[in-house]
């Protein structure tokens, strides 16, 4: 059985008639990195603040860490850490002294705790700058800074490279990448860029209006869309059977009642229709198709691209 | 909840106005000040004194309204930063965090009587207005804290109001409107509205020259408004910090 931090069952939020959120079945398992992905207002926030209990759950059931959130707060809390929307700060106070706070409210047993989430995040630290004086990106790696400050095992970042330049943006995903391959950390991480979480992610979910369409990994991803062959035939069951027993077939997929992709473009593909005519399959077409993550996201939410 | 009451004031660093509307502990001091020396009194009794010094405006007016603006900027930038859900996951609980707001709103009251009292006793006494007697100044000071204490409780709607509203509007309103009421209410029923209950009890030994009161006192009464008032401004907070 899978060992997932974060599971939902049939989520669902609605404000009034709107449905912002739809049973979404969510699986995020122990030290992978989970990367949601949807265009803007898909419902991504709305789902990590459910699952933080920063919203309330219309229907539908949050498990993180096996149990339900809702009364184990003090339990559950010290394990996450956690930046939703834009991570607000004091803005009379400098970097250091905001961390310091939530340093001394969460109880941080390290005394360089502040100093080393700083310098992962590539803060100074006792840095006389004001909050309120901070740049967007500078803002987002404080709260960053914040999130992995007392040491979580669980990480959800709600779009964390908002507002960073393409170096911070690399930085960032760098150190997300090591906190979860050196560090063991499971990490849910939002994003509504496909190219940041492709090569972020070890898992994905695409979002759209609310509605959690996909969810698999990103190497059954990568498959899926790198090069394969599409066969369209009169009998899909014997042309499977003909591959199978005849080209020693296993890398495919049945689509629909006349449709195969093979995953297999080295295949002899004249040998194929060949022996599927002589055993009264008819071909409709054979075509060596190339889909790229951006296609299969906009085939699969019947719209417009992403980033 | 000690931590959370050192992250309050350590929150406070840099806040200006903050330290600026204790300033205004000493408006009517200076106020008496002035009076006083227009008249050319001497030899004054030092109640007479502190009546208009701390007894009188400050009390109804000044401090009420300083507390309530205190009340709303405390929460306020919190809810305008979106820092609330960050203390959320802490995790800090929404009573604790009221009280801790509460309890800052309590000391900075009590400092500001405290600045008062001490103003008073200079601005009478160093001019000679009064002459300086131990009896008259403790008095002045226990009247003081008790001023600061009971305001702070009397004010715990207003920090209700502004936990439970995401604007600064609504509550700087109703402080303004709940200060005003206090002079219609005092002569009307003292024991509806905390401020006219707290003016009740500071003032029960009816030891302050010039102040009639309309009912009878009861002090238990007075009590027992503040506490209704109270508890309900506690469950306002809790239901409203719960829906956020």
């Amino acid at each position: 059985m899978d060992d997932f931090v974060i599971e939902t069952r049939k989520l669902t939020k609605t404000y009034g008639d709107q449905t912002a959120v739809g049973k979404v079945d969510l699986h995020v398992r122990k030290g992978r990195i989970y990367g949601l992905l949807g265009r803007n207002g898909a419902g991504k926030t709305t789902i990590m603040k459910m699952i933080l209990g920063l919203t309330s759950i219309t229907s539908g059931e949050v498990d993180v860490f096996g149990q339900n959130i809702k009364g184990r707060e003090k339990r559950v809390y010290p394990r996450i850490g956690a930046i939703i929307e834009t991570p607000g700060f004091y803005p009379n106070l400098t970097g250091t002294e905001n961390l310091e706070i939530f340093a001394k409210l969460r109880g941080t047993a390290s005394p360089d705790a502040v100093k080393n989430a700083l310098e992962i995040v590539g803060l100074p630290y006792k840095d006389k700058k004001l909050f309120s004086k901070y740049s967007l990106g500078m803002k987002q790696r404080l709260g960053i800074a914040n999130a992995i400050l007392h040491d979580p095992e669980l990480l959800i970042l709600d779009e964390p490279t908002n507002g960073l330049d393409p170096i911070g943006i690399a930085e960032v995903r760098e150190f997300i990448k090591n906190l979860s391959a050196m560090r063991g950390k499971t990490i849910l991480i939002s994003s509504h860029i496909l190219s940041e979480i492709a090569l972020l992610a070890d898992d994905i979910g695409i979002i759209d209006h609310g509605v959690l369409l996909e969810e698999s990994s990103m190497e059954e991803l990568k498959k899926r869309n790198s090069k394969y062959i599409l066969l369209q035939v009169s009998d899909v069951s014997k042309a499977a059977l003909i591959l199978e027993r005849g080209f020693h077939v296993k890398d495919y997929s049945v689509q629909d009642d006349q449709t195969l992709r093979l995953y297999d473009t080295s295949l002899d593909m004249a040998a194929v229709n060949k022996a599927l005519v002589v055993q009264d399959v008819a071909v409709i077409s054979s075509q060596l198709c190339n889909d790229t993550l951006e296609d299969y996201f906009k085939k699969i939410t019947g719209g417009e691209g992403i980033a | 909840m000690l931590k959370l009451l050192e992250t309050e004031f350590l929150k406070l660093r840099r806040r200006k106005l903050v330290w600026l509307m204790l300033l205004t502990a000493l408006i009517m001091p200076f106020m008496a000040f002035l009076l006083f020396k227009y008249r050319g009194d001497t030899g004054v009794d030092p109640i007479q004194f502190y009546k208009w010094s701390a007894f009188g405006y400050t009390l109804f007016i000044i401090l009420p309204v300083i507390l309530g603006v205190f009340c709303t900027m405390l929460i306020h930038e919190e809810k305008q930063n979106g820092l609330l859900k960050q203390l959320w996951i802490v995790p800090i609980g929404k009573l604790e965090y009221f009280f801790s707001k509460f309890f800052v709103v309590l000391l900075y009251s009590v400092g500001f009587m405290l600045i008062t009292a001490v103003a008073s006793v200079l601005f009478s006494v160093l001019p000679g207005y009064v002459a300086f007697e131990w009896e008259s100044t403790l008095y002045l000071l226990e009247r003081c804290l008790e001023i600061g204490v009971l305001t702070a409780f009397a004010m715990l709607p207003i920090l209700a109001i502004a936990a439970s509203r995401k604007g600064y509007i609504l509550p700087v309103c109703v402080t303004l409107v709940y200060a005003f009421c206090g002079f219609i209410f005092m002569s009307i029923y003292m024991y509806l509205l905390p401020l006219t209950s707290m003016a009740v009890i500071v003032m029960r030994n009816k030891d302050i020259p010039g102040i009639v009161f309309s009912q009878p006192i009861n002090i238990t009464l007075a009590f027992l408004c503040i506490l209704v008032w109270d508890i309900a401004a506690v469950s306002l907070a809790r239901i409203a910090l719960k829906e956020k």
